[in-house]
């Protein structure tokens, strides 16, 4: 193990991929210096930030001489390096089924849900700035799926085969997800792990964003598995750290099925 | 003992070749024709060998070891590395093993969406068109999952797109680049060590020299056909491609399900 040197945590809200490095940061009590890159102002595309990630993305996590900007293989790192429990599983096979979950939550799961918030939340609360700002901000974007994504989203020009898409997937994903906790009560296994931490940085939205498909009735062993997650007090810390409505998401978890149908 | 169901040693099928030859671990291999069992349209044998449909991913190799299936090409040299005694395949720093999964997950996805497509073009677009289209749709259309059926279907698409396919050649030329920037500093791909990654990264462009020789030569890339020599003199390497069972494993390909499933929307 390394010789433990203050990380300082390039991030956003408590949501999706800085979600994931200030989660394991607080699981494993983690002293760091922490900073607000606001992605509806696009810091994260300013030049003293891509000085750090030359791609633009959030988080960065800088220690000592090492720059990682990869949010997922970030999460293994840090459990790695740093003292505190361990959130990777002792056993290689449990190893590989947190690895193989976390890119189907990343790559899979991730970008179907995230096309919804970037037509529901980004495009709009980008829209409440100055629009030339923000397009010729637009136009500095490094990577041309982003700048292909911010376009989009604040023109809402997502097409319906690309809504209807990412709807599919987004269901397809719920099914499995439901389906692997009906065999193992977390996503490596027995234990608590980075593949539910990094799921709960998704998942903790559904509830509140598709509370159709992700409910007490339709999937009960996710709402379940997103409790227990939720009732970490590194969860309550780390959420607490919002700035903006998205962290409030969490208290749809909370909300339990008898309460449900007192509100109704 | 594991057993290994896989295809001609090339792309995604011959990453777990290279590396349970390197641990020397003794393993059953079972041997399957995704170009056959993808297109074979009697309703009974769809899919329909219990070795394809215990694949989740439905392509590409699949383990047995301990009763569960390990699937996922990267993932899977990851398990071998980390399960199997014999040589290490992975580093133990920490900042070194970061490496290895950001390149699995960045340029080994990106290779095989680039190299998979080429290939395909190449050799297995040829073959589709000889079959009767009715059927061929009728076979895509019953194709599970559906990313599977959308990277045939796309395989198919291809047909006389040459803007689709220079697109593909130019993102290829800018991959090699990168790799050959990373061999700058080392013989290897992740620190001063023979890893996993060189493993990923020389299982998508090893038929490059025959696939993309205008793209893959001494005078543009020496360092990687250097890196293309010295992982071919390797003995696991070499066992791998002795598997093969057309004796030409660098013409086989396959769409593979991983790019589509891993590159989102």
């Amino acid at each position: 193990m390394m010789a433990p040197e203050r990380p300082v945590l390039y991030h956003w809200e408590p949501n999706s991929n800085p979600g994931k490095a200030m989660l394991i940061l607080a699981e494993k009590g983690i002293d760091y210096e922490g900073h607000y890159v606001d992605l509806l102002a696009m810091e994260q595309h300013r030049p003293e930030y891509l000085a750090l990630n030359p791609r633009g993305t959030i988080p960065t996590l800088v220690h000592g001489q090492n720059i990682l900007t990869e949010s997922t293989p970030m999460m293994e790192y840090i459990d790695a390096a740093f003292p505190g429990p361990r959130f990777t599983p002792g056993n290689a096979i449990e190893r590989w089924r947190m690895r193989w979950w976390m890119r189907f939550f990343d790559s899979y799961l991730a970008p179907a849900i995230s096309m919804g918030g970037w037509k529901r939340f980004i495009g709009p609360a980008a829209l409440e700035r100055d629009i030339g700002d923000i397009e010729a901000a637009i136009d500095r974007i490094p990577l041309e799926a982003r700048r292909s994504a911010w376009h989009k989203a604040l023109h809402d020009d997502f097409s319906e085969a690309e809504l209807s898409e990412s709807q599919r997937r987004y269901r397809y994903g719920l099914y499995l997800l439901e389906a692997h906790l009906c065999r193992f009560p977390w996503i490596a296994g027995n234990d608590y792990s980075l593949g539910d931490m990094n799921g709960f940085t998704l998942g903790y939205a559904f509830p509140s964003v598709q509370p159709d498909y992700c409910n007490d009735c339709k999937t009960p062993r996710i709402m379940d598995w997103l409790r227990r997650i939720c009732a970490r007090p590194a969860v309550r810390k780390t959420w607490s750290l919002g700035r903006t409505h998205l962290a409030s998401r969490l208290e749809a978890i909370t909300v339990k099925p008898d309460a449900d149908k007192e509100g109704i | 003992m594991p057993a290994l169901y896989h295809w001609e040693p090339n792309t995604f099928y011959l990453k777990p070749l290279i590396a349970l030859h390197e641990k020397g671990v003794r393993f059953s291999s079972h041997y399957i024709d995704p170009t056959a069992t993808a297109f074979d349209i009697r309703p009974d044998c769809l899919d329909a060998s219990i070795e394809v449909l215990n694949n989740p991913e439905r392509e590409g190799p699949m383990l047995i070891e301990s009763g569960e299936v390990i699937c996922g090409s990267f993932f899977m040299l990851e398990f071998i590395a980390d399960f199997y005694p014999g040589p290490e395949l992975a580093p133990r720093d920490p900042m070194l093993y970061y490496r290895i999964q950001e390149i699995g997950q960045t340029l080994g996805v990106q290779l095989a969406t680039l190299v998979g497509p080429l290939g395909c073009e190449r050799y297995l677009l040829p073959k589709l068109r000889k079959r009767d289209a009715v059927q061929l749709n009728a076979a895509l259309s019953a194709m599970e999952p559906v990313e599977r059926r959308h990277v045939w279907q796309a395989v198919l698409d291809l047909e006389g797109n040459t803007q689709e396919f220079a697109r593909l050649h130019s993102k290829l030329a800018g991959s090699l680049q990168e790799i050959e920037s990373l061999l700058d500093a080392s013989d290897w791909l992740v620190g001063e060590d023979y890893s996993i990654a060189d493993i990923e990264v020389f299982s998508m462009i090893h038929s490059l020299p025959v696939l993309t020789p205008e793209l893959l030569h001494p005078g543009c890339t020496p360092k990687i056909v250097s890196f293309l020599q010295r992982m071919q003199s390797r003995p696991a390497v070499r066992a791998a491609l002795a598997m093969s069972r057309t004796g030409h494993p660098e013409r086989c390909f396959v769409p593979g399900i991983e790019p589509s499933r891993w590159l989102g929307l």
